[in-house]
């Protein structure tokens, strides 16, 4: 009799620590990653202290770990946070559905990121630069807060590094220290400054909802379709799988049915998230 | 199967019940405590207290009860070892290592009844919760039709009845020289014919012997109120009636339908266990981000939610309602918000709209 709530126990085999409060954690379970695809989910958890919910970070398609990213901020994280290379993490999934590669495929993608929202956005855009001749132009536009709380430090580098790959990252006004190279200024207004255009091209988003809120409509400014506008919606969960009943936005359950919606799935839904 | 009707005795259903407790079964039925009445664990019928008209609660404590482990864990170092209740499980999930109890409800009421197989698609939805369905196997249900409703009651609203048999095994009618029983279920007929002795009690009727249902008429349409909240989300409806709400949460415990949950850890760096318990879209951490964005921040949101949740969302994937019409959240509600009077101001508001 299967019991969907047991977690399997991944092993951690890398931490990287993001920020003074995030992390990003590597897990194997038997030595290796395992199948998910890039926009699901999994049930994180130390086990006696509690169990959260988090995208994958990393690109599904490199077998040796996978990966998820964390700020310290309740209960559950804060017992993640104390856990070391080598220690087990519950982990349940994946869950959820994913991002349609084959829609991708061929196009200019821009990938915009605010905040700890970069993790599922890293995700597919590790994905899309692993199978980098697939896809046309590829913009990444990255915000935080200030340069302090800016994450990813290493895989950014790493992402500068492809060919026809432009890297944009920016903090909020306020947020640079005297030595800041990137940009100053918010996700939406950085973003209308790109030389990016809607056609044959597709946007993907994630970060806080106000963000998300003022980045659709300047996506929508530049051109960009509602269908080809793909985001994923962060909403509190517990089981995950349709049970504990409190991620859904009217009908729709984020953990089932998303958490990946286009911009025009979204506009259909109440304003309930 | 077919269903099968019969008479019995009031002697011989307390016969019956007797022995369904003397052949080990867990019996369970409205019984007084404190002057209030709750569905409890009898050892003689006469422990039941049959005429009133509802329990305080239902029984979906036997279904999905307030706290259930759903594993245990031990750790030594960095080494953890997790037990599964459900490799043991029986009518309790699992929860007490006994294997298959058989667990009776006797004189539920038609609605309590009817919230088991309205939770079981929502625990069967793609993944299966053995530690729901477990219990809800190994649960057998006897009603007896409720005669008068009171001014709470709306199962007939809700697209049941008072004698309505959705979810029993037994349905039993007050009548004759004691009882009519209609036979719903195999479950049903397990029971009748686990002796030959309780197969005597119960004598075979035709089914025109068995008393017809009275005709009755629901006060309201409840597809209007779908059909409402359908259009309506940002009404201002849900913001004014509840600003009296105080999100106790009282509406979403004593409801027989009312199933989300909570998941924690509770124990020590030992040793201890993930639970889940009862939770309320009533309260506002319910939806919190850790970012501190809440999707449903006003009573009146959350009330919404739970509108929507019971006569919309539930019903666009299972074709019923998340509602058997009880009015256990009204009659308990410190704020007589009552849930009948809404569904059918909201359905009387539909029929304004379409005119």
């Amino acid at each position: 009799m299967e019991n969907i709530y047991l977690p399997k126990l991944a092993v951690i085999k890398e931490i990287i620590q993001e920020t003074s409060d995030t992390k990003t954690v590597r897990l194997t379970v038997d030595g290796a990653s395992i199948d998910y695809l890039p926009g699901q989910f999994g049930e994180f958890s130390c086990i006696g202290e509690g169990e959260s919910t988090f995208g994958f970070a990393s690109s599904s398609l490199r077998k040796e770990f996978f990966e998820f990213s964390f700020r310290t901020s309740g209960r559950a994280t804060a017992g993640i946070n104390s856990l070391n290379v080598g220690d087990s993490i519950g982990f349940r999934g994946p869950y959820g559905n994913f991002f349609d590669t084959g829609k991708m495929k061929g196009k200019d993608i821009i990938f915009i990121g605010g905040g700890i929202g970069m993790a599922p956005v890293k995700s597919i855009l590790e994905y899309c630069l692993d199978e980098r001749n697939d896809y046309g132009k590829i913009t990444v536009l990255y915000g935080a807060k200030t340069v302090m709380d800016l994450m990813y430090k290493n895989a950014i580098e790493e992402w500068k590094s492809f060919a026809n790959t432009d890297v944009v990252i920016t903090v909020d006004p306020g947020g640079e220290t005297p030595d800041w190279k990137g940009r100053v200024g918010f996700v939406p207004t950085i973003l209308e400054e790109l030389p990016v255009k809607g056609n044959n091209a597709i946007a993907v988003v994630c970060g806080p909802p106000i963000m998300i809120k003022f980045v659709l409509k300047s996506l929508e400014k530049m051109g960009f379709n509602k269908e080809d506008i793909i985001t994923t919606l962060e909403n509190r969960m517990k089981c995950g799988i349709g049970k504990c009943g409190r991620c859904n936005i009217g009908s729709v359950y984020v953990c089932k049915e998303g958490p990946v919606f286009t911009a025009k799935e979204i506009e259909s839904m109440p304003n309930d998230f | 199967m077919e269903e099968k009707y019969y008479e019995i005795s009031s002697d011989n259903i307390e016969k019956f019940v007797n022995n369904l407790v003397a052949q080990n079964n867990e019996v369970i039925a409205p019984k007084d405590k404190d002057g209030d009445t709750f569905y409890d664990k009898i050892t003689d019928f006469k422990d039941a207290d049959l005429n009133i008209l509802l329990p305080k609660l239902s029984f979906k404590e036997y279904l999905l009860p307030k706290t259930e482990t759903l594993f245990e864990y031990s750790i030594s170092g960095s080494n953890i070892n997790i037990l599964d209740p459900l490799e043991n499980a029986g009518a309790d999930g699992g929860n007490s290592g006994k294997k298959s109890v058989k667990r009776i409800i006797f004189g539920s009421r038609p609605c309590d009844a009817g919230a088991g197989p309205i939770m079981e698609k929502v625990f069967n939805w793609d993944y299966k919760d053995e530690f729901f369905n477990e219990k809800f196997k190994n649960l057998y249900i006897i009603s007896i039709a409720c005669v008068q409703p009171d001014n709470y009651c709306f199962c007939t609203e809700a697209q049941l009845s008072p004698e309505s048999s959705y979810g029993s095994d037994i349905l039993l009618k007050k009548g004759g020289s004691g009882y009519y029983a209609k036979v719903i279920t195999e479950k049903g007929l397990e029971l009748i014919n686990s002796t030959s002795e309780n197969a005597g009690l119960f004598k075979e009727i035709p089914k025109e012997a068995f008393p017809a249902d009275k005709d009755w008429k629901a006060a309201f349409d409840i597809k209007k109120t779908q059909g409402f909240l359908d259009k309506n989300f940002t009404s201002s409806y849900f913001q004014e009636k509840f600003l009296s709400c105080i999100g106790c949460g009282i509406c979403t415990y004593t409801c027989p339908t009312c199933h989300c949950f909570d998941i924690q850890d509770e124990g020590t760096n030992e040793k201890g266990k993930r639970i889940r318990n009862w939770d309320s879209c009533q309260f506002g951490i319910f939806t919190l981000h850790t970012s501190g964005h809440n999707p449903r921040v006003t009573q009146g949101d959350r009330y919404r939610q739970r509108l929507m949740h019971k006569f919309k969302v539930y019903n666009e994937k299972f074709n019923k309602y998340l509602c058997v019409g009880c009015g256990r959240c009204s009659r308990n509600c410190p704020e007589d918000i009552d849930l009948r009077e809404i569904t059918s101001e909201l359905s009387l508001m539909e029929d304004n709209i379409t005119q």
